[in-house]
């Protein structure tokens, strides 16, 4: 029997290796499924790992001592016993974790410089102020193996210290280390550090870099790390010790070694870590947010594993119909055999065996060869995906699903052989077709349409907003897509008839002979409900990867704010906008962008060149009517042009009244001009004020053009008084350029004090004060409006801008966006230009940015450092989309979309088995009717037909069912990365999932045209006939 | 194994097509006995085939009874046909093809064949080498059937047939697309089986040559046994009903509703005289 069983295998190895590979495929989609998984959590946790700040791997404690001085110091807010010493001894074990490495250190804050008395850049120490520390003398246990020398060597004995390239240090220097103290300080107040020590001269003996900066063993020093000219100077304990100083910070840091967070671990990190915090409670203050990551990590790693397992399920549901597909098929062809067999009297328990066994063998073959292939085509995919180092070990989980794939496979491979082992030896003889087959069909159908009902009605029912979907639900779109699969294909047959019928009489004889052929056989429904699963899968898998690909797009946009944001190192903002608008005058690819400094109880305010705000910004979703052109509209009102001024402003004005209470004080006119190249504004007194009609002027020598932007009336000290004057014009460099209708437009900075009125003569302007205060009493100049228009995403009460510098601007909402590009929802978007010329925003800021539009040139970087901006960073969004692209979700639905692809190739074997199959009775039938007077013309289009209008219409059905299948299910299924609770998901597939299923379609429609090509060639070659005896 | 009887009590089968019922066999009486070889004749649709799977257990009789030796062929289930079918009864059904896996040599074909009476205790089975040589296809164990002339690939049918040593042998139009020299050898194969092993053979055929040669030839028309040669003279065959079918040539000259007066005289002659009420 074995004999027999390896003869008919080797008699049908097509059919064999057709059910090997079918078999192969649905196991390795069940294994990788969770291998995948497996590997995406691993590299997803050890990004997360990598990304994580320091306080995320480490456990710290820590602890000011006053070594020296009054044990009452405040230093940031902690009271030090000087006789508290022993932390150096209790923390280290008690900080002890498994898994963790611990390192002791000490640091003391200091001021490193090169001679005694200078500070490292060469300033006299007088001139010492705050933020001058520039350092810390440390010590770190086990220094010397965390560091790379540059040049020299590490520290060997007391006196020597280490310091980095970015100190003014060379090899062999002294430098003089002189410990600080701060002193001053406290909620609201100012402090500042003082010298707390004499000056310890050390050697230096070698120039460092840290091996990695990011090390968390360098505990609360990472940040310094990670600075140029920050790090601090290493040395050895005992030059801690001798080096004269008051304060010293000591450090416990218990950090994690590597592969301390490998994923097979985290259970066992979470505990030591609980247990090590519950050991130091009472006895040192231990803080860590080890916690914090490991639940990012269980979070994502649950994310990653949703998808993947949802999409395991339709690409199962392929195979094992395929499958079934193939074997039905050919068990069809080989009725007779099986009636012959019956003949002969063979036992039941041998017919099955003879019977399935050339199912069953190749099915088990490919389940083995599919559990190693699953596991291989993951880690190659997860290689590429994650990178080489993410490697996932062989476990015994996988096998659970390969079991079930294998299960699926065995009952679809048995079904068929069940129903013809229970036909009678004559039915089979006879090839009486089984009445079970149809209606076991539509049970099927029926069956998975009340599960996927079911399912769906899950899914829909899950609060979308309480986490992801689970259980049964998650197999919804699966299960809908295989139940309309199968209920359009079962439509197949009378349809077909019908057509077929129809067509016959009309005379379409190709046509009705494709379609009478396809009504008859249950092999074409079955096909129909493949390609649909198949095409539906891929459109569906396509939409799936194009939304997640559009939220994240969208949300990392929005976050950033345009496709490139260049940051600026230290550019006045005015010189920023200038220079921005000189390189792109169009304004059609760059926007100077500058990130106000708020005052501490102020709001973010982004101060935008919004003229260019609509072509450079990515403008977030759900701002309804408020587009981004929209909004540059908003925030850019039309105003008067600037009055320029190179030289001499005179003022014209005539002083009706002026009493002034308080002796020995004046009032002056003031003015103040901005240069154009956002230099410090120049601010001249014009004179103190005189009755009667007298012309006020002063000589700002600005060459380079200046911008007249305020006019005030100052008084010269505390004064107690009141006046009426007429602004009657301003004349610059001796033409007479504002007069009072212009004057008429002038503002008062800040209305209370100061009251204007509009005449014919000029601008009346009148106060009464009991103290005159400067800013209440500026007129501004009306090129920028008052008040400032603002888009505010979070509004406030009082509608003013409070700056750093002091400053207080009057905003007016001009509109209240859902959330803003860069700063969300928390914080307001102004006219960087109109900023500049209402605030007083000359300093340098730290905060200048270009944002480039989609638009901008290749070498756009280049042309502004070309201009003399120095480019710190630059900042892409396609960079960005690439490093979330490998995030939890994306990695989901990137497997989706794989799942997809291999449903496409399914469907294709299955086009391909069933034009196998059917080729030689479909021939030989075709042939027969040529002979009797059918033209090649309509054989050839009932072969060409019949395919190509099952996979026509199969396309079609394709696509409504992922339509339907979508807008059912998809926005409850966890298919967006993304924390933007405005990302939403489309309706219905977009356009380029449609592009992808219409594809997948053609490249179906291809295959089903050589297929017919290939019938109609057997079918012009001559006829088998059988020789007679010899 | 000796041969088997055959025996049909009045059986009738009818079955059901789409233009109605059909009464393919309206009452059949036969006897074989064990050891014989009898051909079957008629035209078709006269019920050959039918008897046949009948007698192979593949349809159960609507009517009557078909014992095959001890068994009543009516009575056992389909586990005990499969059973009787494994090793007492061997089927060669019409077309070479339809008896062998087109897909395995010969040696294959037959070790299935004997697949279940080599699991029944007390029977021996024949080399299928041995078997082959009964057939005339000695040395070709290792042939496939596309390999083999259609003569060959029939009497490669027979081995199959016989392979289980069965005692009846039911072979439906073995020479049927066979030339002369093909027929022959078919024929050879079954008289060479007969006189080997003693098995009850039944041959279905329209060829009145091989029923002449086969020694005993039965006519069934209209469902029922008509006529029957014995040694070369033709006799009419009395039914269990008493019924009698006239000969053909007769029958036209005396349709149906023609009386007879029916005259028993000595030294058993019956007369039929026809006569006008």
């Amino acid at each position: 029997m074995v004999g027999l069983t390896l003869a008919l295998l080797r008699a049908h190895r097509g059919q064999a290796l057709t059910v090997f590979l079918l078999a192969m495929l649905a196991v390795a989609g069940a294994v990788a499924a969770p291998v995948y998984t497996d590997l995406a959590g691993r590299a997803i946790a050890a990004a997360d790992i990598a990304a994580a700040p320091s306080n995320q791997r480490t456990i710290t404690a820590l602890d000011g001592i006053q070594v020296k001085g009054d044990p009452g110091t405040i230093e940031g807010g902690m009271v030090e016993d000087a006789k508290r010493r022993d932390f150096e001894h209790v923390a280290p074990p008690v900080l002890a974790t498994p898994g963790f490495g611990t390192a002791f250190a000490v640091a003391i804050p200091a001021f490193v410089q090169t001679a005694p008395d200078a500070s490292a850049d060469g300033r006299p120490a007088s001139s010492r102020g705050v933020g001058d520390k520039n350092g810390d003398l440390e010590f770190r246990d086990g220094f010397c193996e965390r560091i790379v020398m540059l040049s020299g060597r590490c520290v060997a004995a007391p006196g020597e210290v280490v310091v980095t390239a970015g100190r003014p240090l060379a090899l062999n220097a002294t430098a003089f280390v002189v410990a600080a103290k701060f002193v001053g300080g406290g909620p609201g107040l100012p402090g500042a550090w003082a010298t707390a020590g004499d000056p310890c001269p050390l050697a230096v003996v070698g120039v460092y870099r840290p091996r990695d900066p990011a090390d968390p063993y360098w505990g609360r020093s990472s940040a310094d790390m990670a600075h140029s000219g920050a790090e601090p100077v290493l040395a050895d304990r005992q030059t801690i010790a001798t080096c004269d100083h008051e304060q010293e910070t000591q450090e416990v840091v218990t950090y994690a070694e590597p592969g301390t967070f490998a994923l097979d671990r985290l259970d066992e990190v979470r505990a030591a870590v609980v247990a090590t915090k519950e050991r130091a409670r009472g006895r040192v203050t231990a803080t860590s947010d080890i916690e914090t990551l490991l639940g990012r990590i269980d979070r994502d790693r649950r994310t990653v594993a949703l998808i993947p397992r949802t999409a395991a399920v339709p690409l199962l549901a392929l195979c094992w119909f395929v499958l079934f597909l193939a074997i039905a098929n050919t068990t069809q062809a080989r009725r007779t055999e099986l009636g012959m067999i019956k003949l002969r009297g063979v036992s039941r328990a041998d017919q099955w065996y003879i019977t399935a066994a050339q199912s069953l063998i190749p099915v088990l073959a490919g389940g083995i060869a599919g559990y190693l292939v699953g596991h291989l085509a993951s880690w190659v995919y997860g290689r590429m995906a994650f990178g080489p180092g993410v490697t996932a070990p062989l476990t015994p989980r996988p096998w659970a699903y390969a079991a079930v794939a294998l299960g699926g496979a065995v009952v679809a491979a048995a079904i068929p052989a069940r129903r013809d082992l229970s036909a009678s030896a004559t039915d089979l003889l006879r090839q009486v077709p089984s009445r079970a087959a149809a209606w076991g069909g539509l049970a099927l159908a029926g069956l998975l349409a009340v599960g996927a009902a079911a399912a769906v009605v899950q899914l829909r029912d899950e609060d979308p907003t309480a986490g992801a979907a689970s259980g049964v639900a998650l197999l919804a779109p699966a299960l809908a897509l295989v139940a309309l699969g199968l209920a359009f294909g079962a439509l197949l047959d009378p349809v077909a008839a019908w057509i077929g019928a129809r067509t016959i009489h009309s005379g379409r004889i190709g046509l009705a002979m494709a379609a009478l052929h396809l009504g008859r056989r249950h092999a074409g429904a079955r096909l129909v409900a493949v390609l649909v699963v198949a095409i539906g899968l891929l459109t569906f898998g396509a939409a799936a990867a194009e939304a997640a690909q559009d939220a994240r797009a969208d949300q990392l946009g929005a976050d950033i704010g345009a496709s490139q944001v260049l940051t600026v190192a230290e550019v006045r903002p005015a010189q920023l906008l200038r220079t921005v608008r000189s390189i792109d005058p169009g304004g059609s690819f760059a926007m100077a962008v500058v990130r106000v400094d708020p005052a501490p109880t102020g709001r973010e305010l982004l101060a935008v060149d919004s003229t260019r705000l609509a072509r450079v910004a990515l403008w977030p979703r759900g701002n309804g009517d408020l587009t981004a052109a929209a909004a540059q509209a908003a925030l850019r009102p039309a105003t008067p042009a600037t009055f320029l001024v190179r030289g001499v402003v005179a003022v014209t004005a005539t002083i009706d009244e002026l009493v002034i209470r308080t002796p020995g004080t004046s009032l002056n006119l003031w003015a103040t001009v901005t240069p154009t190249d956002g230099s410090p504004s120049l601010t001249q007194d014009l004179g103190p004020l005189r009755t009667g009609r007298q012309t006020y002027q002063a000589d700002f020598g600005c060459a380079g053009g200046c911008r007249l932007s305020t006019l005030a009336v100052a008084p010269s000290g505390p004064v107690d008084g009141s006046f009426r004057l007429v602004l009657n014009g301003i004349n610059a460099d001796g033409d007479a350029v504002i007069g009072p209708a212009e004057l008429a437009n002038w503002r008062v900075r800040n209305p209370g004090v100061l009251q204007t009125r509009p005449g014919a003569d000029g601008l009346e302007l009148s106060a009464v004060s009991s103290l005159f205060q400067l800013d209440k009493l500026r007129l501004l100049a009306p090129d920028a409006p008052v008040p400032l228009p603002v888009l505010d995403a979070a509004p406030t009460i009082a509608p003013v801008l409070d700056l750093a510098n002091g400053d207080h601007l009057l905003e007016t909402r001009a509109g209240q966006p859902h959330a803003l590009p860069r700063i969300g929802g928390n914080g307001a978007l102004a006219d960087l230009e109109y900023v500049t010329r209402l605030g007083d925003l000359a300093v340098p800021s730290r905060s200048g940015e270009i944002w480039l539009g989609p638009d901008a040139p290749a070498d756009a970087v280049d042309r502004f450092r070309a201009a003399g901006l120095t480019v710190a960073s630059v900042r892409r969004l396609a960079d960005e989309l690439a490093v979330a692209a490998r995030g939890p979700g994306a990695a989901g639905v990137r497997f989706l979309f794989v799942v997809a692809m291999l449903g496409v190739v399914l469907g294709a074997a299955g086009l391909v088995l069933v034009a196998t199959v059917e080729r030689p009775n479909r021939s030989d039938e075709l042939r027969w009717l040529r002979q009797q007077g059918l033209s090649r013309r309509r054989a050839r289009q009932a072969a060409v037909l019949g395919y190509a209008v099952v996979v026509g219409v199969s396309a079609v059905l394709g696509f409504v069912c992922a339509g339907v299948v979508w807008a059912l299910t998809a926005d409850h299924l966890p298919l967006l990365d993304t924390s933007d609770p405005d990302a939403a998901i489309p309706a219905l597939p977009g356009a380029g999932a449609i592009a992808v299923g219409a594809a997948g379609a053609a490249a179906m429609l291809v295959l089903a045209l050589i297929l017919s090509a290939m019938l109609s060639r057997a079918v012009e070659r001559p006829p088998r006939v059988e020789r007679s005896a010899s | 194994m000796t041969g088997l009887t055959v025996s049909c009590r009045r059986v009738v089968h009818i079955y059901r097509a789409a233009a109605g019922d059909v009464v393919a066999l309206a009452g059949v009486d036969l006897t074989i006995g064990g050891g014989e070889m009898v051909a079957l004749i008629g035209p078709s649709g006269s019920g050959k085939s039918t008897l046949i799977s009948l007698l192979a257990g593949m349809m159960r009789p609507s009517a009557g009874r078909v014992s095959i030796g001890t068994f009543d062929m009516g009575r056992l289930s389909d586990t005990e046909l499969s059973r009787l079918r494994g090793t007492q009864i061997g089927v060669v059904v019409q077309g070479a093809a339809r008896n062998l896996l087109p897909s395995v040599n010969l040696r294959h074909n037959i070790a299935l064949a004997q697949r279940r009476a080599a699991r029944t205790k007390g029977v021996r089975l024949d080399d299928p080498d041995r078997v082959l040589d009964l057939v005339g296809l000695g040395g070709q164990a290792k042939a496939r059937v596309e390999q083999l002339p259609p003569g060959a690939r029939q009497r490669a049918a027979l081995a199959v047939g016989i392979a289980a040593g069965p005692g009846l042998l039911l072979v439906d139009e073995p020479t049927s697309r066979l030339d002369r020299a093909g027929a022959d050898e078919v024929v050879h194969a079954l008289e060479t089986v007969n006189a080997e092993r003693g098995t009850t053979i039944v041959v279905v055929t329209h060829d009145a040559e091989i029923g002449a040669r086969l020694g005993r030839a039965i006519t069934i028309r209209d469902g029922r046994v008509g006529a029957e040669g014995r040694g070369g003279k033709d006799f009419a065959v009395v039914a269990g009903d008493g019924t009698v079918q006239l000969p053909p040539a007769v029958l036209d000259r005396y349709p149906a509703g023609t009386l007879f007066v029916v005259a028993e005289e000595p030294e058993r002659r019956v007369v039929l005289s026809a006569e006008e009420p």
